[in-house]
């Protein structure tokens, strides 16, 4: 299974290999944001809720078959400074 | 008749612990300690023993220095580095004496640290004789757990907890909130309850742990008093590439034409990201002076002390399970974002917090049966701000201290009745977003806070033009929240996370507002149009309320500086006032 999802500053990338997820649910049990829910049809945990996501690698970090693996695509997509930058310089022509 | 079991699974216990982390079962366990006799349930939104903010710390705990002047050097450190002057320095010696206990009482409790062969914890090289540090193990939370479930504590997982019930007379007697898997109403009954919650934080990205503000939020709605919210901002410089700190490396950012600009704009090295290094960034690029980098092969002496091998001899002791997993983070964002390189760009990122519930030297807030141990009241304790490095030794201290205090008055106190129209109307409250008909997603909200974090004239420079402008975002995002729609326990917890995390916005710019001076070092309050500190007026505290009316109701302290061992150069005792601090 693979997740993407991408955020406004962040955008992440789950490869989750459910076939071989053996149902410990250690990952949801780790998961400080509820990204993982346990999927009852299929019987594998799966990210839910990718957009919680705060990367801190815990749940692959604990998961019991190494079927996860995170991507992290971007992690900074708006860069504060340019973005103040161009705040400035637009109030400065509305002057 | 009605019962309060038509409206949700109740559930009694004499002490009630909301949030299941370190200072949540630190308080738990030293309660039990206390007072075997008493019924203690701890309550989490995750699973206890895995979850929770102190199971993603980097590092260690720490403890004041058992040297016979080891309070009075931390307590001298404490009050010049994090805000100065503005500590309650009656609470921070306080705190500090208990502090000094934190690495025995974590032993005693089963949790795996690391010292030297004399059982002793290494102290901390920049501060001679004041702290000292032990590693400590990820898995802090599990062996609380199971010392914890030993004794003969409760625990819940996967409950989230939205609103305080409270007796006739306005003592809180209980709270209620719903399961994180299925959306049922829970509803406990209890004669103290303790709030180890976590504050706001308004980052949502690597490594920024999240808490949402709805225990500060329910807090405030019960009556609890908001302290030093204004002082709610840290600045990093990161590594562009990978949004992560270059630690210690702020004086060594230059512009495309290798002009230095810690030498440009302020002319001597700090030992803090400042809001004028924050400007000149701005400046430099807006006039098209970036990139800005930094060369990695040339450190300062802040960088060696900060970002270097001279931390070694507290880092070294770090235990090899938190060490693994820092060497996975590390190693995942190598591979998928790249390597930094020797000459890597710099940027900036902000974290806002607020975790502002005042305590009083027991934990103890201002409204009767209520506790806030932990991070939700670290800027309101006067330890004052984030204690950055030692969260761990922050929720082990207020625990101890919050246990120690909270047993003999839950065993003292006789049982309140709940109010079935409180629950009634509470409930409704909580279960008032779900399956709302075309409805905004919580989001929204969320981006539109986010940009707030990149907009460095909102969140570090501020000034009362732009104080001004959020008023007006916040009306707009306040109007949201009654479209705001949930169709799982998820997104339902989200859309309350929302508002209080609106609330908590709020409070940071209505004080930023009031405070017409700056001050601050390590959690700054900057303000462009009074960029002075004015010990002269502002030797005051800004409290928050909510008042009678439901509105957010403001007033200031004096600060009783007189009583205090430190005090700014030059300080007279008031008219009315006599020397009071006595040694």
């Amino acid at each position: 299974m693979v997740v993407e999802n991408r955020g406004q500053q962040q955008s992440v990338r789950y490869v989750v290999d459910t076939d071989r997820c053996c149902g410990c649910r250690r990952c949801i049990r780790r998961c400080q944001e509820n990204v993982w829910q346990w999927d009852e049809e299929h019987h594998h945990a799966y990210p839910k809720y990718p957009d919680e996501c705060v990367l801190c690698y815990q749940c692959e970090m604990d998961c019991l078959n190494n079927v996860i693996d995170i991507q992290a695509i971007a992690t900074l997509q708006v860069d504060p400074l340019e973005y103040s930058a161009e705040l400035m310089k637009k109030k400065e022509a509305e002057q | 008749m009605a019962d309060v079991k038509d409206y949700g699974e109740l559930f009694t216990a004499d002490i009630l612990v909301v949030g299941g982390s370190m200072a949540g079962l630190t308080t738990a366990i030293r309660a039990k300690e206390k007072n075997p006799e008493l019924d203690i349930l701890v309550i989490d939104k995750g699973v206890i023993g895995w979850n929770g903010q102190s199971t993603k710390a980097g590092n260690g705990i720490r403890a004041t220095s058992k040297h016979p002047d080891g309070v009075m050097n931390a307590l001298g450190y404490l009050v010049n580095a994090h805000t100065p002057f503005l500590n309650d320095q009656e609470f921070l010696k306080r705190y500090l004496e208990v502090h000094r206990d934190n690495i025995d009482y974590m032993k005693h409790c089963g949790v795996q640290l690391s010292c030297d062969e004399q059982g002793n914890a290494t102290p901390l090289p920049f501060i001679p004789d004041a702290l000292d540090m032990a590693g400590i193990s990820i898995n802090v939370n599990a062996q609380l757990r199971s010392f914890a479930l030993k004794l003969g504590i409760r625990l819940m997982s996967r409950v989230n907890i939205f609103e305080l019930l409270t007796s006739k007379t306005g003592k809180v007697i209980g709270a209620i909130g719903f399961d994180m898997d299925h959306g049922e109403c829970k509803i406990f009954h209890a004669k103290a309850v303790a709030m180890a919650t976590q504050g706001c934080h308004f980052k949502k990205i690597g490594l920024e742990f999240m808490g949402y503000g709805t225990g500060v939020g329910a807090m405030y709605r019960v009556g609890a008093v908001m302290r030093n919210v204004e002082f709610s901002t840290q600045v990093d410089v990161v590594f562009k590439k990978t949004n992560t700190p270059i630690y210690g490396g702020f004086n060594m950012i230059c512009n495309k034409h290798g002009e230095n600009l810690t030498q440009k704009y302020i002319g001597h090295i700090e030992w803090e990201v400042t809001p004028t290094l924050v400007n000149a960034m701005v400046q430099e690029i807006a006039a098209g002076n970036g990139p800005l980098w930094v060369d990695l092969e040339k450190p300062d002496e802040v960088r060696m002390m900060i970002g270097g091998t001279d931390m070694d001899e507290s880092t070294q002791r770090m235990l090899r399970d938190k060490m693994a997993w820092e060497h996975l983070v590390f190693t995942k964002t190598a591979k998928n974002i790249g390597d930094v390189g020797t000459k890597p760009e710099a940027t900036i990122k902000t974290v806002i917090q607020v975790e502002p519930i005042k305590v009083d030297t027991d934990i103890k807030t201002d409204v009767e049966g209520l506790w806030a141990p932990g991070k939700v009241s670290t800027q309101g304790n006067a330890y004052f701000g984030w204690t950055r490095g030692d969260g761990l030794g922050n929720a082990a201290t207020t625990g101890m201290m919050a246990g120690d205090s909270i047993a003999p008055y839950a065993a003292a106190a006789d049982w309140d009745e709940l109010d079935l129209a409180q629950v009634a109307a509470l409930k409704e409250k909580i279960y008032a977003p779900l399956n709302r008909p075309n409805g905004r997603q919580p989001k929204e909200i969320y981006d539109m806070i986010e940009r707030y974090i990149f907009d460095v004239n909102k969140c570090v420079l501020k000034s009362e033009a732009e104080i001004h402008k959020v008023y007006q975002d916040i009306a707009e995002m306040k109007k949201l929240i009654p479209q705001l729609t949930a169709d799982d326990p998820h997104t339902l917890s989200k859309c309350l996370e929302a508002a209080d995390t609106i609330l908590c916005l709020e409070m940071i710019f209505r004080s930023a507002d009031m405070r017409k001076e700056s001050r601050g070092i390590m959690y700054p309050h900057y303000r462009t149009d009074y960029p002075e500190t004015d010990n002269e007026n502002w030797l005051k505290w800004i409290n928050i309320r909510q008042g009678k009316d439901g509105e957010m109701e403001l007033f200031t302290e004096d600060i009783p500086m007189w009583r205090y061992p430190i005090r700014p150069e030059g300080y007279q005792i008031p008219e009315g006032h006599v020397e009071e601090y006595y040694k």
